[in-house]
């Protein structure tokens, strides 16, 4: 990626998605004027979308003489990390909510580059159950069940 | 004082005691390690305070802000990584001094600079707070309205970071106020039929993302940094002739973080950086600075302390955070259901006395902690991050699920840790993002009010003084600086022709 490119790309990033936003306020019902607290539910969205489009545009004409601030490449371990996130993010959604903390946290530790055993056993299953347990007695948290949080709620 | 009185006597409740000095050794803990800061700690323990009463839930948090801010200084010092950036200053002249070997006398001046600074600022707390309060009781929407813009106007000037950027996330988290349903006139917004979003977006799940996780995705990017802890003798109080050296250095910073704090949206970061220079500026030691002038310890130290009681001054009286920390208790306190302003203090009598009273407690346990503890606590820094990070990750999660028992809010303190990092990365505050949102509700709502209040006569606005004096302010936050450029550039040129 270019180096003006590094520096433009996150401001085009923000007016397109306050644009979006913007004409996604469109679809908001309105009210009838004499339900009208002060102005239509649409109407305050779409001035700070304006707001946030104006400043990019303001943050672009401010990068015309923008130098070099490409970021630092970033290391294998960080793109591991988001990978676990995305697959424990499916497993929260998809699977068991314990389950998903076990293989979170031991997950994490694997890809930061621990491979000791009992480290990993730890953090993969005694400290997730020791946590989910201390919430549900502590703060009565339900979990939502799964295959394994039903053998603790029956 | 009747105040004063009641809340040292809630402290006679063990429970409350005994909370607060668990939440002083929390906090330092969280203080010390390289990454958890203050914010962090704050929004780590956001989800545990809201079984508690609202008096309970502002005490934590407010004891882990002052606590993780002070404990800064122990890894400042020992090992030259700031615990929190407050503390960053202290770096540049506690670990030349420990290197030789006079960790504990660092340690010791950072102390009392920390506790004098603390101590101050929450008797600073104790007598603004309801004053600026009864202020605001002449206050309406108009005003209101005003004074939260004024508020997010600053948000411009929050860090290092270009001030357009510091903006343009300040009103995202506007925008991400707006998701749910309209409470005025029932009308869907952004849900995109989602049941989960009908009341909008968790202050938590996001707070939990934008600074836990998103410092999660940064700490792996930077796995091959060692930390060497500093030999050191017991921590000692400072002697005579240190305290002589640095008393005037410790008012003039402890007032500079008071003031500082007292600031929308600035907090103690700024509050040291700019006392550490002006101790440098007036000291006749100012070569000796960069090398372990205890002068800079104090500087810092005295300075960021202050700014946790200014900055609460704002935040309980009005409603408009002081530092990124008070934008997190301004959350808990709003998830609470309670409101800051003139009606806190009218409905719960005893809160700002407790607070106060807590607060001094949890000074003055700082002592304690920073002559007993700091070679214990230091040692915590060593804990591999692979091994803190996923606890870090285990609580966020559970903390972020714990508080509506929604999967979803899981989801977004996940993608919002994705989002952060990425702000991070771009240069995009995350602390703007987190204050837009928690102010982005009452911009709306006051803005309505007053629209509705002038028939749609919105240009009424100006014609009020006390907001035509924010409206005011707010240029100014905003434009300053490019005009007074502007002013010399046209008297240069002038000059020149």
């Amino acid at each position: 990626m270019g180096t003006r490119l590094s520096t433009i790309l996150p401001l085009i990033a923000c007016a397109l998605i306050a644009g979006l936003a913007y004409g996604w306020s469109y679809t908001f019902k309105d009210v009838p004027p004499m339900l009208i607290r002060g102005f239509q539910p649409g109407a305050f969205p779409r001035l700070v979308a304006g707001i946030i489009i104006a400043l990019s545009l303001l943050g672009l004409w401010h990068a015309r003489h923008a130098g070099d601030d490409r970021p630092d490449a970033l290391p294998r371990e960080f793109h591991l990390s988001v990978l676990m996130l995305g697959l424990f993010g499916g497993l929260v959604l998809l699977g068991d909510f314990l389950f998903a903390l076990m293989i979170g946290c031991a997950g994490l530790a694997w890809c930061w580059g621990e491979r000791r055993v009992p480290v990993l056993l730890a953090l993969g299953l005694v400290a997730p159950v020791v946590v989910v347990l201390f919430f549900d007695a502590a703060f009565q948290v339900r979990f939502p069940r799964g295959f394994l949080i039903n053998l603790y709620y029956g | 004082m009747g105040d004063i009185l009641s809340g040292l006597l809630a402290l006679g409740d063990p429970k409350l005691l005994l909370l607060i000095v668990a939440t002083t050794l929390a906090g330092t803990v969280i203080g010390v390690l390289p990454g958890l800061n203050a914010t962090t700690g704050a929004a780590l323990m956001l989800p545990f305070t809201l079984t508690m009463d609202p008096i309970s839930a502002t005490v934590v948090l407010a004891t882990i802000y002052g606590s993780a801010t002070f404990a800064g200084a122990i890894t400042a010092i020992l090992i030259n990584t700031p615990g929190t950036s407050a503390s960053a200053t202290t770096c540049l002249d506690g670990y030349p001094l420990a290197l030789r070997g006079e960790a504990g006398r660092a340690l010791g001046v950072a102390t009392i600079a920390s506790t004098f600074g603390g101590l101050v600022s929450i008797g600073f707390l104790f007598v603004a707070a309801p004053l600026m309060a009864r202020l605001a009781y002449d206050f309406g929407p108009p005003e209101y309205f005003a004074l939260t813009l004024f508020g997010l106007s600053m948000l411009a000037t929050i860090g290092g970071g270009s001030a357009v950027r510091n903006l343009i996330a300040g009103a995202f988290g506007v925008l991400l106020a707006t998701v749910g349903v309209d409470l005025l006139t029932g009308v869907e917004r952004y849900t995109f039929g989602t049941h989960a979003l009908y009341d909008g977006i968790g202050f938590v799940p996001v707070m939990i993302g934008i600074f836990g996780i998103a410092e999660l995705l940064r700490q792996s990017t930077q796995l091959d940094q060692e930390r060497h802890l500093v030999a050191m003798s017991a921590v000692k109080l400072p002697g005579w002739a240190d305290i002589r050296r640095i008393r005037t250095t410790v008012l003039r910073s402890t007032g500079i973080g008071t003031f500082i704090g007292v600031l929308p949206a600035e907090g103690a970061t700024i509050a040291s950086m700019i006392s550490y220079n002006e101790a440098r500026r007036w000291s006749p030691n100012r070569d000796n600075f960069g090398n372990g002038e205890i002068e800079g310890i104090a500087a810092s130290e005295a300075a960021n302390n202050a700014a946790i009681g200014g900055s609460l001054v704002p935040t309980l009286a009005l409603g408009i955070p002081g530092s990124p920390t008070a934008a997190i208790i301004l959350a808990g306190l709003l998830t609470q259901g309670l409101q800051p302003g003139p009606m806190l203090f009218a409905e719960q009598g005893e809160f700002l006395g407790v607070i106060f009273a807590a607060l001094l407690v949890a000074n003055l346990l700082f002592i304690a902690v920073g002559l007993g503890g700091a070679p214990i606590f230091a040692r915590i820094t060593t804990i591999p991050v692979r091994i803190l990070w996923p606890l870090v990750f285990l609580f966020s999660i559970v903390g972020a699920y714990a508080i509506r028992q929604s999967q979803v809010d899981v989801i977004i303190a996940l993608a919002f840790g994705v989002i952060g990092h990425l702000m991070i990365r771009h240069g995009f505050s995350v602390v703007s993002l987190a204050i837009g949102l928690v102010l982005g509700a009452m911009v709306e709502q006051r803005l309505g009010q007053s629209v509705a209040m002038f028939r749609g006569e919105w240009w009424m606005l100006f014609t009020r003084p006390i907001a035509l004096t924010f409206f005011a302010l707010t240029l100014l936050a905003l434009f300053g600086a490019q005009a007074t450029h502007l002013i010399r550039k046209i008297t240069r040129k002038e000059i020149a022709s």
